[in-house]
């Protein structure tokens, strides 16, 4: 028999694709690119382009969540898929996006910023929340 | 740039890599038997019993036939 074959062709499910576990470590290096340039320099971003929602928080705060979330998606995607990791994890990055979202459209910021995250990257999150809290995903 | 300002900036930093780094693979202990190979290991154990059985039929009919 063909293990390797069979291994292949069986369905992993949505949380099972390797595109999740990447865009993770994508957004991880940012959180901590941004958590650097944040400590460093104090400037690591604007009222102009996030609005000013955001700024009235740090910005070690919002690179934190970044870091912090999607670790725990990483890991909780890892095989054997940790469902209560994936869901935390995505459930904070959904939040955060959905309010820099908000600050960017609402209070001042870039409005194409705003919609890179309320239309990209929010729903992509929330689509994998709702998978990690479904059983039969 | 002070040691204290790199510890700030490199640190936290530092350890999110670490805490990936430990949790990139399941433990041993903590493995599960791959569903796949003990599929493969009962079918192998039905090719051998039935590989067994054509074999006592033909000792049977030998014997039978003598």
């Amino acid at each position: 028999m063909n293990t390797k074959a069979l291994a292949y062709t069986r369905f992993r499910g949505y949380l099972g694709q390797p595109i999740l576990s990447h865009m993770q470590i994508a957004i991880i290096a940012i959180g901590m690119l941004f958590w650097i340039e944040a400590v460093l320099s104090g400037e690591a971003f604007s009222a102009a382009v996030f609005g000013r929602f955001a700024l009235m928080f740090k910005a070690e705060f919002w690179a934190g969540i970044m870091m912090a979330a999607s670790a725990m998606c990483w890991i909780g995607l890892r095989h054997p898929v940790k469902r209560w990791m994936v869901a935390v994890g995505a459930a904070l990055q959904c939040a955060q996006y959905l309010a820099l979202g908000y600050s960017a459209i609402a209070t001042g910021g870039e409005v194409v910023i705003g919609l890179h995250c309320t239309t990209f990257f929010a729903p992509i999150y929330f689509r994998m929340f709702w998978e990690a809290v479904q059983r039969d995903a | 740039m002070t040691p204290s300002e790199l510890i700030a900036a490199f640190g936290p930093v530092g350890g999110v890599f670490i805490y990936l780094w430990i949790n990139r693979a399941q433990p041993k202990a903590e493995k599960t038997p791959d569903p796949l190979k003990q599929i493969e290991t009962r079918l192998d154990h039905i090719v051998t019993s039935q590989a067994d059985i054509k074999t006592d039929l033909a000792i049977l009919l030998d014997r039978r036939g003598k």
